[in-house]
């Protein structure tokens, strides 16, 4: 039977191998001349102590911003390319030209053949997401290191050892959906909808950020806060590290969150000065226009009305950050990695029920 | 009945499959003689794929059983290593070649003849290397039978082989089948689906006819043609009589046509006209039979 597995699956491996081929040609050169550009700016901004404007240097001139982003969504997107290109024709291929019929009246019973089959495609998967996350992590290095955002969203899907346990998810995923309804087009169709819906918009936003009790961290309303983003303050111990910022609260001193739509009517500035329209409001709810109204700092949400936050801080109000702090990241890799590992189990038993049980 | 089952290298039981609502096959019970070649004909939906599948082990039924080769069909390697079976596409692996078959096969089943399967291949001219998908209809059949054959199965169960061949390719098909018959010596036993009479009667010593998803007739052809006639006499009302089943009737105002089984191979009424009749018209006439009372059966519900 792995005679038979090689021989189908061959043509995807060798795919993958250029791809990976082509990957690493490109990223081992610009990796090692980045980092070493890196540790050379680290040691000439030390004597001229121009260190925190590195980022901006190096990203605008050595890597492009925007290559950053092409490498990190392209490794985000490696273990759905594999669900949808490895997973769901494994079955399908074989249901719409018959085949099964063949092999299945070979003198091997289903249950082998389906297990062979899931071994190659599942560790042929898990060997090319680990190859390509794996020289992501190491390319990534100084990325992580000058923007201090590799425990972001979209860096921590990219890196580590989580695309591992994705693209096995991804791939069985596929194959279930292939198995299921038998038909090529719309077994895509499903797997993708449904591998976006888990890794891209639920795991990340719903799920990860709850591993672990987040740990909790009060600041001045109106310091220099980063909105969406990490606050600068000197003070706080998010300003050197890369920790997963959870939440952003204005809460009074009692710990009651501010409602934006009716806050301390005192504090309203009833003539919000000319061209100040408010942020937009995301999941974190606090926004701050520091020192926009001659040394007042102001700030609205979702059209509400317009805050004074220099008011609202003498009443005890005060922006409440809940974080995982940057130690936990190899935790957050564990634990999701295991998680995903776990969520595997349900599409590859529900395979070898549709296969065993249903009829050919 | 066990000694039945040793005879008979097939022995269903009112094997039924259902399909949500729908019965694809319903209460088939046929035997089948170990060694002999089988055919296996009925209208298109009667049921024969469905058939040749449980036999196969590929779907489970939903009522009755069915004793093949003295198992009971099974997913198990042990029940599908004595059977060949080919589906109704001829499927195939289009972009492996003839030779990559054979090795799969090699590799794939734990008894298993590379070699006469290569022979018979290349007696026939047909090129090993290519791939499958490129090879003709009737190469690729032949492709396909020398894969069945290569398992030396002491079953072979083949799902409308010829059916989407040209004459010729079919005539040569059905030789190479009647050769690999004969060169097992009555130990293999075939049972081959089909809606082209003149193709079965070249090859095949047993009929099974199905319609409407129920068994109508299973027996040797040579009794079937000894007990199936054709009686023509003046109109008549009542026709019914012990000594044959009516299969069709045809009334005109002069004439009744009747095409009969006889019951024991005699007829006492003299004032007919007995006359042979052929394979062909005999599973039409099964064909027709089943349209007519399926046709009466729903007239009976839509007046109720």
């Amino acid at each position: 039977m792995n005679w038979l597995a090689w021989r189908q699956h061959r043509k995807q491996f060798m795919v993958a191998g250029i791809f990976l081929i082509i990957f690493a040609s490109f990223m081992i050169p610009t990796g090692l001349n980045f980092w070493h550009t890196y540790q050379h700016a680290l040691i000439t901004c030390k004597t001229t102590d121009t260190c925190n404007q590195l980022p901006g240097e190096l990203l605008q001139s050595n890597i492009d911003g925007l290559l950053l982003h092409l490498v990190q969504a392209a490794i985000m997107f490696l273990p759905i390319l594999l669900g949808l290109f490895w997973g769901v024709p494994l079955m399908t291929k074989e249901y719409t030209a018959g085949t099964n019929k063949l092999v299945w009246t070979q003198g091997i019973s289903r249950r082998k053949w389906l297990s062979v089959k899931l071994v190659w495609v599942l560790v042929g998967a898990a060997i090319t997401a680990g190859a390509f996350a794996g020289l992501h992590t190491w390319w990534a290095r100084t990325g992580n290191a000058l923007n201090l955002d590799r425990f972001g969203s979209v860096a921590f899907s990219s890196q580590g050892i989580v695309p591992v346990a994705y693209a096995i998810f991804a791939v069985a995923l596929g194959i279930m959906f292939g198995a299921w309804f038998k038909r090529t087009m719309v077994a895509l169709g499903v797997t993708v909808i449904v591998l976006i819906a888990i890794m891209l918009v639920i795991v990340p936003n719903f799920i990860r950020p709850q591993y672990e009790t987040p740990v909790s961290y009060k600041m001045s309303l109106t310091g220099n806060v980063k909105i969406n983003g990490v606050p600068t303050n000197a003070d706080n111990p998010l300003s050197n590290s890369a920790a997963l910022v959870v939440s952003q609260t204005t809460v009074s001193s009692q710990n009651q969150p501010l409602d934006w739509a009716n806050p301390p009517k005192q504090c309203i500035v009833t003539t919000p000065p000319q061209g100040f329209g408010g942020i937009p409001g995301g999941h974190t709810k606090a926004v701050a226009a520091p020192g926009t109204n001659g040394g007042e700092a102001l700030a609205s949400q979702n059209g509400g009305p317009t805050i004074n936050l220099n008011c609202l801080q003498s009443m005890g109000y005060q922006m409440q950050i809940k974080y995982q702090p940057s130690y936990r990241y190899w935790d957050f890799q564990r634990i999701e990695a295991g998680l995903y590992l776990a969520l595997s189990i349900i599409p590859i038993g529900v395979t070898y029920w549709l296969v065993l049980k249903r009829d050919a | 009945m066990s000694q039945k089952t040793a005879t008979n290298a097939i022995q269903t039981n009112g094997l039924g499959k259902r399909y949500r609502s729908f019965w694809a096959l319903k209460d088939c019970t046929i035997s089948v003689p170990k060694g002999s070649v089988s055919a296996l004909v009925g209208p298109n939906g009667a049921g024969k794929s469905t058939l040749l599948k449980l036999l196969v082990g590929l779907s489970s039924p939903s009522a009755g059983s069915a004793n093949v080769l003295s198992k009971s069909p099974s997913q198990s390697s042990a029940y599908i290593a004595e059977i060949g079976y080919l589906a109704q596409e001829i499927p195939m692996y289009s972009s492996l070649s003839a030779k990559e078959h054979i090795a799969m096969g090699q590799h794939l089943n734990s008894n298993w003849d590379s070699v006469l399967a290569t022979k018979r291949l290349n007696e026939l001219s047909i090129p090993l290397g290519r791939p499958v998908g490129k090879l003709s209809g009737g190469q690729r059949a032949q492709v396909a039978l020398g894969l069945a054959l290569a398992k030396k199965p002491n079953l072979l169960l083949l799902d409308e082989p010829v059916a989407a061949l040209d004459p010729l390719a079919r005539v040569d098909f059905l030789k190479s089948l009647a050769h690999a018959v004969t060169d097992a010596e009555g130990e293999l036993t075939v049972v081959m689906s089909s809606h082209l009479l003149a193709d079965l009667e070249r090859v095949c010593d047993h009929l099974i006819i199905l319609a409407s998803g129920e068994t109508q007739l299973c027996d040797d052809i040579d009794r079937v043609l000894k007990s199936h006639k054709l009686l023509v006499g003046k109109h008549q009302d009542s026709v019914n009589s012990d000594d044959y089943t009516i299969i069709q009737q045809t009334d005109t105002t002069k004439e009744t046509t009747l095409l009969v089984r006889l019951n024991n191979n005699k007829l006492n009424d003299p004032s007919w006209h007995v006359r042979d009749v052929d394979i062909e018209e005999i599973v039409l006439a099964y064909m027709g039979q089943k349209r007519n009372v399926a046709n009466a059966l729903a007239a009976k519900g839509g007046a109720r």
